[in-house]
């Protein structure tokens, strides 16, 4: 099951697939990690990342997918992005917890940015 | 002996909470049920801060940065202030106001006992929400006092950096947690802040200065100390600036001497003194966001162009290369795609000086004429300019142009709009300054007190609050320069 792989404009390459194997635990979600290209095997057990968050993440990376394969002609505006962005974060602080511990663990930076200032704009107020 | 047991007797203990205060201020809030017990060598009259503080919840104000607390009881309506010791965790005060030998007072020392860690943080924080005001949910301590650290650390670093300034004077422990090496390098992975635009204003020929945040869109005023600690009648001159350091050069006393600080870590260097140019002057400064260094350019011009590159990794200038060409006031620089881009007049041009190879570049690009006051600046990875066209002397009209790449000319791609430029524009000398950062551009001049800023993503012009400076002064006050505030910026 691919879930989603997409480049990141920073400059670092990083694509993952998220496959769900079944095991002796019962069901178990793995990553594997492409980093500039260069495939780097890494089998990670999730079995901290329950599925109701990694919908979540899943969800979210999708969406910046679908923005970095947009191409030009199709250029999302910023305000679009961002209200999106804005959208997403929408949650209880029990899933906005899960949620930055998620993407903590996935190494998506771009989500633990979006979260990590969700949880400041909860403390001022907005 | 004898003093050691009085001193046993008088300590105090108290547990206190901080809580978010007034405009952005830390606040202490705490309830002692037991009366402190002071020993007085003075019976009649019991120290002021006995009185004050046994009530049952009190106020307390931190004023950390002349290290001193104030504390009002508002049943009694009395205030005191007393000076303090920190420790690890708190204060120990005592009262001056009590007519006790030094010694003595050491006794009536009480200990406030902050428990400075990552849970009064989150304390802390979730006392800021509830005095926000305005919040769906109220914040669960239990929940985020179990985030990891570096993930707390990643949620601090995106609070607007003033509000990270003033917890890192609370106390020794919060001084840590946002000095520590773990913090900055989370500071340093995030994405750049909106800038601080700055303001000098001069005033009996003492500088003071305010920078306008642009998240916050408030002015702060900010301590020149914070720069460059400078005597009382001395100054200094900003030169150049690039991720969140500055460069500066002092006058008075301390003239000649060029220096690096970050005002927001408050730490300084002197630099070595350049090698010998009869008459060099700084053309700009990069600041390496990966390799933790940064590159000073100093240029002298003339008949040819001479240049010296400071480079903080060997902390040692070098000469390096010669532009065998006319060069005047080499100025308005902006770093752009590992080049360092400037304006040259007479004749008018465009230079670039490759950092790495320490070379000049010409373009020789198709100015546009009569052209005046001009600045660089990088948007959206391309090179743009700003400027004036005049004439007669007097400025027509203020616009952008964008650089072709791989040709030799600029694209105008915007212009002030009339109305605007009638109302700020024309009452100009035909000289505005113009000083741009990432999305923003600000623009001021001398005789008009408010400044305009153009932000290029929402493509929207506005004005800036007015600042205290230019209100309360009849001074001249320069918006000179605009950075990005960073504390992992090191000098």
């Amino acid at each position: 099951m691919i879930v989603g792989r997409w480049s990141d404009q920073g400059g670092g390459a990083i694509f993952f697939l998220v496959r769900r194997r079944r095991s002796s635990d019962g069901h178990m979600f793995e990553v594997d990690e492409y980093d500039r290209g260069y495939r780097q095997r890494q089998c990670r057990p999730l079995p901290n990342v329950i599925s109701k968050i990694l919908a979540k993440v899943i969800e979210y990376c999708k969406y910046l997918v679908d923005l970095h394969t947009s191409g030009d002609e199709k250029a999302i505006p910023e305000e679009d992005v961002k209200a999106w962005d804005a959208d997403f974060v929408k949650v209880n602080q029990a899933t906005l917890f899960d949620l930055i511990l998620a993407a903590n663990h996935l190494n998506i930076k771009s989500l633990l940015d979006l979260t990590c200032q969700a949880v400041v704009d909860m403390i001022k107020g907005l | 002996m004898e003093d050691e047991a009085i001193r046993n007797q008088s300590s105090h203990l108290l547990q206190g909470r901080l809580i978010a205060g007034e405009n952005d201020s830390v606040s202490l809030s705490f309830s002692s049920d037991a009366p402190m017990k002071t020993h007085s060598s003075n019976e009649a009259s019991p120290s002021s801060a006995e009185a004050c503080i046994s009530g049952s919840m009190l106020q307390m104000s931190l004023i950390p940065e002349e290290s001193r607390i104030s504390i009002h009881n508002s049943a009694q309506s009395k205030q005191i202030r007393s000076t303090f010791m920190d420790s690890e965790n708190g204060y120990s005060f005592s009262d001056p106001n009590t007519k006790t030998n030094p010694k003595a007072r050491a006794t009536h020392a009480t200990t406030l006992d902050l428990g400075c860690d990552r849970d009064s943080v989150v304390d802390y924080l979730k006392s800021f929400q509830l005095r926000s005001g305005t919040y769906e949910e109220p914040m669960d301590e239990v929940l985020w006092s179990n985030l990891p650290d570096h993930l707390f650390d990643a949620i601090l670093a995106c609070l607007p950096i003033t509000s990270i300034l003033k917890m890192r004077s609370v106390c020794k422990k919060w001084n840590w947690i946002i000095s520590s090496a773990a913090f900055l390098q989370v500071c340093s992975r995030l994405s750049p802040r909106r800038p601080f635009f700055l303001m000098f204003a001069d005033h009996f020929r003492h500088k003071v200065g305010a920078a306008y945040d642009v998240e916050l869109n408030k002015w702060h005023i900010i301590p020149l100390s914070n720069f460059l600690q400078c005597q009382p009648l001395d100054s200094f001159n900003v030169l150049a600036t690039d991720g969140g350091l500055f460069c500066l050069e002092g006058t008075g006393i301390q003239s000649g001497s060029i220096f690096v600080s970050n005002p927001m870590t408050r730490y300084q260097r002197k630099l070595p003194p350049m090698l010998f140019m009869k008459s060099p002057y700084v053309v700009g400064m990069v600041v390496d966001r990966y390799g933790e260094g940064y590159k000073i350019l100093v240029a002298q011009d003339g008949d040819c162009l001479l240049s010296q590159v400071y480079d903080s990794k060997s902390n040692a200038w070098k000469m390096t290369g010669t532009l065998q060409r006319r060069t005047a006031l080499v100025s308005g620089a902006a770093f752009h795609k590992g080049l360092l881009y400037c304006i040259t007049f007479g004749p008018d041009g465009v230079l670039a000086f490759d950092l790495e190879h320490g070379t000049w570049h010409e373009s020789n690009p198709v100015m546009p004429s009569f052209l005046t006051c001009p600045q660089l600046l990088e948007n959206r990875g391309e090179l743009m300019m700003i400027g004036g066209i005049e004439e007669f002397g007097a400025l027509k009209g203020v616009h952008f142009w964008r650089w072709i790449p791989g040709t030799q000319y600029w694209l105008e791609v915007k212009r002030v709009p009339e109305t605007l430029f009638k109302r700020f524009f024309n009452s100009s000398s035909g000289h505005f300054l113009c000083v741009a950062h990432s999305d923003q551009v600000c623009f001021h001049d001398y005789h008009y007190p408010h400044v305009l800023m153009y932000n290029f993503v929402r493509d929207a012009w506005s004005w800036l609050p007015s600042c205290s400076l230019t209100r309360d002064m009849e001074a001249q006050s320069v918006l000179g320069f605009a950075f990005e505030p960073r504390l992992d910026a090191s000098v």
